[in-house]
């Protein structure tokens, strides 16, 4: 397998308060890893600053060879990484239609845009349904349809995922991580944060543990979700 | 991607024949009504120039009568120092307008809501004292201008630069791809980078286009009043005269600024006749700004919708906590 994102001793300073204090992980391409730790753990800012909303101050970021550490976040987006940001990041007066057509403007395979929109609403088929609505009047677990599809109309090969069962029913969570294994067995690779521990190291394959900033521990999921440390720590009582 | 709306024929039957008839007014009226006419024209090409980037940009600017007041004085000096002629002056102070806008973009596109409103307001309250100090615009004393006295020629000026505002809106922003990308940075900045939209290039270019109308606009107004002065042009009631238009027509569409325009300019002219100068305006319209915000935050243009809706349901409307609002 080869890498397709490698990150090196990167550092997110907010002021005076260090979010990341230097980790360094990688992604194989086709794999899904996540990043579980609680609140304020740095999970979110690690995305923010691979997907260039924040500017890392110290570290490398590698994107499939090229060094992405100081691009635009528009032109990493270009490159084939799509982040899904937290809370989802609906267009909400535009309709779904809409929304998904803006992902596709920066794409130069217009022949390939067209089976891929096809594809989206055969696999999301209500929001095929609710083509015409404004985005605001989906419901949670709809509106993070919304937002997966549009990274995948992207054209993006990676989606970085925060914290997609957020404010979502437990029902409506399995759903949603179905069809990230879904999207996943389909060649995309996903870099997945979640506060959910339990269900995203099933879903994954690796997993990094983040605790203040730092890596904890990272290992195989299958293998953390064993390891009594973590179990005690993020996994409670299950 | 996105395809242009059919028109409808009873639409574009309409839209000609009030152009035909917008055509032929200084013909039909008197020079009174026509200079209302003109001054009306005036500002729907303002407050559409406005609504670019405060309605569907979601950028409320609180000082976009800068571009006005700047457009105005480069269309005096060049004509005044340089002996342009009128159109020359008009077509250069567009294009130095709306490259000052981006250098003036450039800072003050990074900051968001109120933040914006802010900054924009400092900066043309900057630019006031700065013609007001300078020598070359005449400082306090203000700047004449070669006169012109043809109230035919200002009013199809003025009606020509509504008429390009108001399609370049339709064409541009209405129905383009170009218009869904800015609405998509008015919805959500962030999620529209995560897309690949370069948003940086967007704000700048809605900024200094509806700043170069604005300034285009502005020139033409120096040379129709023939004297313009820090107060007249760069004053803060220029700006809050666009703003509450179209908050009062109805933000983020097509029709709401020209309806807020007319409506309260003729107010405002009406006002002016009965009352002389006097401050009662500013009541007024401070009071009319606050109803329309509590009670129809769509502005004028939701009101048929509103009495449609059973007269139960207005009720409820009129009566129920205010919506948020976008300001």
């Amino acid at each position: 397998m080869t890498k397709i994102m490698e990150i090196e001793n990167l550092e997110v300073v907010y002021g005076v308060i260090k979010a990341l204090q230097g980790i360094s992980f990688y992604i194989d391409e086709g794999e899904i890893v996540t990043i579980i730790g609680a609140n304020g753990a740095g999970k979110s800012s690690t995305l923010r600053a691979v997907s260039g909303m924040v500017r890392p101050s110290s570290g490398k970021i590698r994107f499939k060879d090229k060094d992405v550490t100081n691009t635009p976040s528009h032109i990493i987006a270009r490159q084939g990484l799509s982040h899904v940001p937290e809370g989802r990041g609906m267009l909400t007066k535009l309709t779904v239609e809409e929304n998904l057509i803006l992902a596709t403007y920066n794409r130069k395979d217009h022949s390939q845009v067209k089976e891929d929109m096809k594809n989206v609403y055969d696999q999301f088929p209500r929001l095929s349904e609710r083509k015409r609505q404004a985005a605001g009047n989906l419901s949670g677990g709809e509106q993070q349809m919304l937002a997966i599809a549009r990274a995948l109309m992207t054209g993006a090969d990676t989606l970085l995922l925060d914290e997609p069962s957020m404010g979502l029913a437990p029902l409506i969570v399995q759903e949603i991580f179905a069809v990230i294994k879904r999207i996943n067995q389909a060649g995309k690779t996903i870099l997945l944060v979640e506060q959910n521990a339990m269900t995203a190291l099933r879903t994954a394959n690796r997993a990094y543990i983040l605790e203040n900033g730092t890596l904890l521990k990272s290992g195989k999921a299958s293998d953390l979700i064993s390891d009594p440390e973590v179990k005690a720590a993020y996994l409670g009582g299950y | 991607m996105l395809k242009m709306k059919q028109l409808t024929q009873p639409r574009v039957i309409i839209f000609i024949l009030s152009l035909i008839v917008l055509c032929t007014l200084p013909w039909v009226v008197s020079s009174f009504i026509l200079r209302i006419a003109t001054g009306i024209m005036m500002w729907i090409g303002l407050a559409l120039s406005w609504n670019m980037l405060g309605g569907y940009m979601g950028y409320i600017s609180f000082g976009h009568g800068a571009s006005f007041g700047v457009g105005a004085y480069i269309t005096g000096l060049l004509m005044m120092l340089l002996h342009l002629p009128f159109f020359v002056a008009l077509i250069i102070s567009g294009v130095i307008t709306y490259i000052f806008a981006m250098i003036v973009g450039y800072p003050t596109l990074r900051l968001s809501g109120s933040y914006f409103a802010i900054g924009t307001w400092a900066f043309a309250e900057m630019m006031r004292q700065l013609v007001l100090v300078l020598d070359t615009t005449g400082g306090p004393e203000g700047l004449r201008l070669p006169p012109m006295l043809n109230d035919n020629f200002f009013y199809f000026v003025m009606f020509g630069l509504a008429l390009l505002v108001f399609l370049t809106a339709y064409f541009f922003f209405e129905n383009s791809d170009f218009g869904l990308k800015v609405k998509a940075v008015r919805e959500e900045e962030v999620a529209a980078r995560t897309l690949g939209l370069n948003t940086t290039w967007i704000k700048n270019q809605v900024f200094a286009l509806s700043s170069m109308f604005a300034g285009i606009i502005g020139g033409a107004f120096a040379y129709w009043i023939t004297y313009i002065h820090p107060d007249s042009v760069l004053g803060p009631l220029i700006a809050d005269q666009m703003v509450i238009m179209v908050l009062l027509g109805g933000i983020g569409t097509l029709f709401g600024p020209v309806i807020g325009a007319i409506v309260l300019y003729v107010g405002n002219q009406y006002m002016l006749a009965a009352w002389g100068q006097s401050s009662a305006y500013l009541i007024i319209l401070g009071l009319a700004i606050c109803l329309v915000i509590l009670f129809l935050p769509e502005g004028l243009l939701s009101l048929p919708r509103v009495f449609k809706s059973t007269t139960k349901g207005a009720f409820a409307r009129l009566f129920s906590p205010p919506r948020k609002t976008r300001i």
